[in-house]
């Protein structure tokens, strides 16, 4: 009785993960441009990522385009003057995120719910300005340009190619399945339950003895870490950065992947950016005004899938089970 | 004195509910507040759990000043509550608002790689508060989905979880049915015996059989205190409360 | 003289936020759609003015038939949308409106074209006064009176009227005010098509000082929220501190440093966030 209402401990690679990643090996082969499988990923992860915030701790952020954008530029930047190792060039993406989210956090976390989205998306707006007006350092409205993509080496001697596309997307898959290792081990472990537990009821975690706020705090530098590693990744992908990473729309196509794809998994974001990222595509190329059937997704979304795709997949096994006796 | 306030007094604006209040709380004993609708009681805890500040007055903790302390300090002094609205987080399974209740106080609980159920301790005191409670049989149902009266067994089981010395609970037995009631009373005498605790209660048997004293309060002023018997026969608590019972 | 243009930028500002403060002070719900809003109501104007060729009076009309035509607009996605969500956590209400905004901005893109719409000073009140150190425009005197009016209006609707008092108690208590025979969500439905109505005026009194652009609702909605965390939510007068002193802050900040304007703007939030997190005159 005890166990069973404890749960299992998970493994750290299990048979969710294999699948997980075999589904993505996939995407070049079933896509029609191999660039759109790695833009998926970098966007699932960014996703994910966005979604410890909301689907895990409750919070809703509209500046993680602040954060993207700032792993891409920082990775960028590195790249272009400082000839970094591209292994290393993602690290200080991670760093630049989790250091924007830490100052964001720091300046939003003092205020409770709908302040704390409000200030999330006048800092995203202030990020985006910043941006555009240092034309010297990021290029401004035309975008950081010629980020070098070097080949890279692990071993000595041995220089793994990142420059096809195929490549390229080899290398970001293994980027984004070590972050969702990393990731899924964050949110099973003690402090991720305390941030359920946050999401849930933030009096009562308070009561109980847990300083939310060094919770809420923690949580958003470790979403920023992520957040910029997919920045990092976007700008090796891009080969440039255009400004449109830093705006409000990244944000809230972070966003609408987690609603569609479903908050409370951890893989929710990730099937939702492969929807969003697959219909946007096939549709910008027929109508320019898509972006409409991008909010009517928000509202009908809100109103009649607030589990998103994932929680209709989980509630329509769970009847299934209910209705066969078990086997 | 295991809790004692000194003039504890809280104003919104031009309202003073409540007004200079003295309360003392004898070490192992359990102490009720009662009085009227409206009279403060929840005012009062919610300056005690560091819930709302204080507008003048002190609290003392075994001795130890805890004016002004934010919740979460509060109950890592060792101080357990319960909230007259259940609290519970409500879509995650009972045992887990006992265990994460637990976890607050033990090791581990901002550890970020491991996995939560590597630490054993908050999960077993978890289920052994479940066992006192005699809740184990919904151990796995989500806390939205209980009923009522077991939800509020609930909310005692996580102010139960810090293993706290005072246990500060507000109405446990409201919304209950008669049995139900029963059975909270004898729980509580139980867990009487090993800490101290203080009760808001409007049920008249529950505070008359097991307090060892009582403070009545009525309007944000405490109009008596003393023993069962002595707030019985008092006539300034009989005209402001007690009438219809004494009838 | 840049200091009282700053001041009427600043009264626009705080008519976008009143409008804002009320429907959230009432119906406890941030509508991110109020910058949308906005510019519909800015793009209506101009279509009125279209219609009507006649350039001089249309003006008038349009004040008055652009927020009732985004009222109503307003009264359907309330009554559509918006009503459903009342009991869902915030961040799904956040969500509802954000997704109508992008549905009103690339509909406004569909009906009007990306390209901006300009629009000629109504001939009443073009031309300047002199004000002895220097001219001054008196369509920004009239603007400036013209919302305080209207702010007064709007206050004294919701302090001073019976219909007020209803809607404030239906705040704290729903199902209650409804049992006692008073249609409130009939009243939440009016005050959400008031609160966006403002917005729309906001848009059509700026349409002869800057014309109307597809996303100055973004633009828009985010000066909304720093003038409401300056000036702290839930306070109607908060509204009007921080509105005046954003658009001061502004169009001081144009004068010495314009590219630094709006990063100015985001400083003096920050600041005020420090060291005041309730805003100037915060009460929630």
């Amino acid at each position: 009785m005890f166990e069973a209402a404890l749960g299992r401990k998970k493994p750290l690679v299990d048979r969710e993960i294999l699948i997980l990643g075999a589904l993505l090996m996939l995407m070049p082969v079933v896509l029609p441009y191999k660039t759109l499988a790695a833009e998926i990923l970098i966007y699932a992860l960014g996703a994910v990522a966005f979604n410890i915030l909301l689907g895990f701790t409750g919070l809703l952020s509209f500046g993680h385009g602040a954060l993207f954008g700032a792993g891409a530029y920082t990775t960028g930047l590195v790249l272009i003057h400082l000839g970094l190792h591209p292994l290393m060039a993602l690290v200080c993406a991670c760093a630049m995120g989790a250091v924007v989210a830490l100052v964001i956090g720091l300046l939003s976390i003092r205020k409770v719910g709908i302040y704390f989205v409000m200030l999330t998306l006048a800092l995203n707006q202030l990020a985006f300005f910043l941006v555009y007006q240092w034309k010297g350092l990021t290029g401004g409205d035309d975008g950081l340009l010629s980020v070098p993509r070097p080949d890279f080496a692990i071993f000595p001697g041995m220089k793994l190619p990142i420059q096809t596309n195929l490549q390229f997307f080899l290398f970001a898959w293994f980027v984004f399945i070590l972050a969702i290792l990393l990731i899924r081990r964050v949110l099973n472990s003690s402090f991720g339950r305390v941030l359920v537990a946050i999401k849930e009821n933030p009096d009562r975690a308070l009561a109980v003895g847990y300083n939310v706020r060094h919770y809420k705090l923690t949580a958003f530098v470790i979403s920023g870490f992520f957040t910029g590693l997919a920045g990092g990744l976007y700008a090796m992908f891009m080969r440039m950065v255009p400004i449109t990473a830093v705006e409000l729309f990244t944000s809230s196509d972070f966003i609408i992947m987690s609603l569609l794809g479903g908050l409370k998994s951890l893989y929710g974001p990730i099937v939702g950016a492969v929807i969003i990222k697959i219909t946007s595509e096939a549709l910008s190329q027929i109508w320019a005004r898509w972006l409409l059937v991008l909010g009517a997704t928000f509202i009908l979304c809100v109103l009649y899938m607030r589990g998103g795709v994932c929680g209709l997949a989980q509630s329509f096994f769970e009847k299934r089970k209910h209705a066969e006796p078990s086997k | 004195m295991i809790l004692r306030t000194e003039k504890l007094t809280k104003k919104f604006d031009a309202l003073t509910a409540v007004s200079s209040v003295d309360l003392r709380v004898a070490e192992g004993a359990i102490h009720a507040i009662i009085g009227p609708n409206g009279a403060g009681k929840t005012t009062l805890f919610n300056m005690l759990t560091g819930e709302i500040a204080v507008s003048a007055g002190e609290i003392y903790f075994k001795e130890k000043k805890i004016t002004g302390f934010k919740p979460n300090q509060i109950a890592r002094t060792g101080i357990g509550r319960s909230f007259q609205q259940n609290k519970l987080f409500q879509n995650l399974s009972v045992l887990e608002n006992v265990r994460l209740a637990a976890h607050a106080h033990s090791e581990g609980h901002f550890n970020l790689l491991r996995h939560f159920l590597y630490y054993t301790k908050p999960a077993e005191e978890a289920w052994q508060i479940l066992e006192e409670l005699d809740i184990t049989h919904i151990a796995a149902r989500k806390a939205g989905e209980l009923s009522h009266g077991q939800q509020r067994l609930l909310e005692v089981a996580i102010a139960l979880a810090a293993d706290p010395v005072l246990l500060l609970l507000d109405e446990p037995t409201s919304g209950m049915s008669p049995d139900e009631s029963l059975r909270m009373i004898r729980l509580l005498k139980k867990i009487g015996d090993r800490l101290s605790m203080v009760l808001i209660e409007h049920n008249m048997n529950l505070v008359m059989s097991i307090s060892a004293s009582i403070t009545v309060l009525q309007q944000g002023a405490v109009i008596a205190t003393g023993s069962p018997s002595e707030i019985q026969s008092d006539e300034v608590v009989r005209r402001a409360y007690l009438g219809e019972y004494s009838r | 003289m840049q200091l009282l243009n700053g001041v009427v930028i600043g009264a626009i500002y705080v008519l976008i936020t009143v409008g804002l403060t009320i429907v959230f002070g009432m119906l406890n719900v941030i509508n991110f759609a109020h910058g949308a809003i906005f510019a519909l109501g800015a793009y209506l104007a101009y279509t009125v003015a279209v219609m009507l060729g006649d350039w001089v009076g249309s003006f008038w009309l349009a004040i008055i038939l652009a927020p009732l035509g985004v009222a109503l607009i307003g009264a359907v996605i309330e009554m559509l949308l918006l009503r459903q969500v009342y009991d869902a956590v915030h961040e799904y209400q956040i969500l509802l409106t954000f997704g109508v905004a992008l549905v009103i901005q690339e509909v406004i893109i569909m009906i009007w074209g990306p390209i901006g719409k300009s629009f000629p000073m109504p001939s009443l009140l073009a031309g300047v006064i002199d004000l002895g150190v220097f001219a001054f425009p008196i369509y920004r005197i009239f603007l400036f009176f013209f919302i305080g009016l209207i702010c007064l209006g709007a206050w004294l609707f919701i302090e001073k009227t019976n219909y007020g008092a209803i809607i404030r108690a239906g705040i704290d208590n729903r199902d209650m005010v409804n049992c006692l025979g008073i249609d409130i969500y009939k009243a939440f439905t009016v005050v959400f098509a008031f609160g966006v109505s403002l917005a729309a005026l906001a848009g059509v009194l700026i349409l002869p000082m800057r014309g109307a652009q597809p996303f100055m609702g973004d633009t828009i909605l985010t000066l909304t929220f720093v003038v409401l965390v300056i000036g702290g939510m839930g306070s109607f007068m908060g509204a009007i501190l921080g509105g005046l002193i954003v658009g001061v802050v502004e169009s001081m900040m144009i004068l010495f440093w314009p590219e630094g304007a709006m990063i100015s703007i985001f400083a003096a939030m920050a600041l005020v966030i420090w060291v005041k997190p309730r805003g100037l005159l915060g009460s929630r």
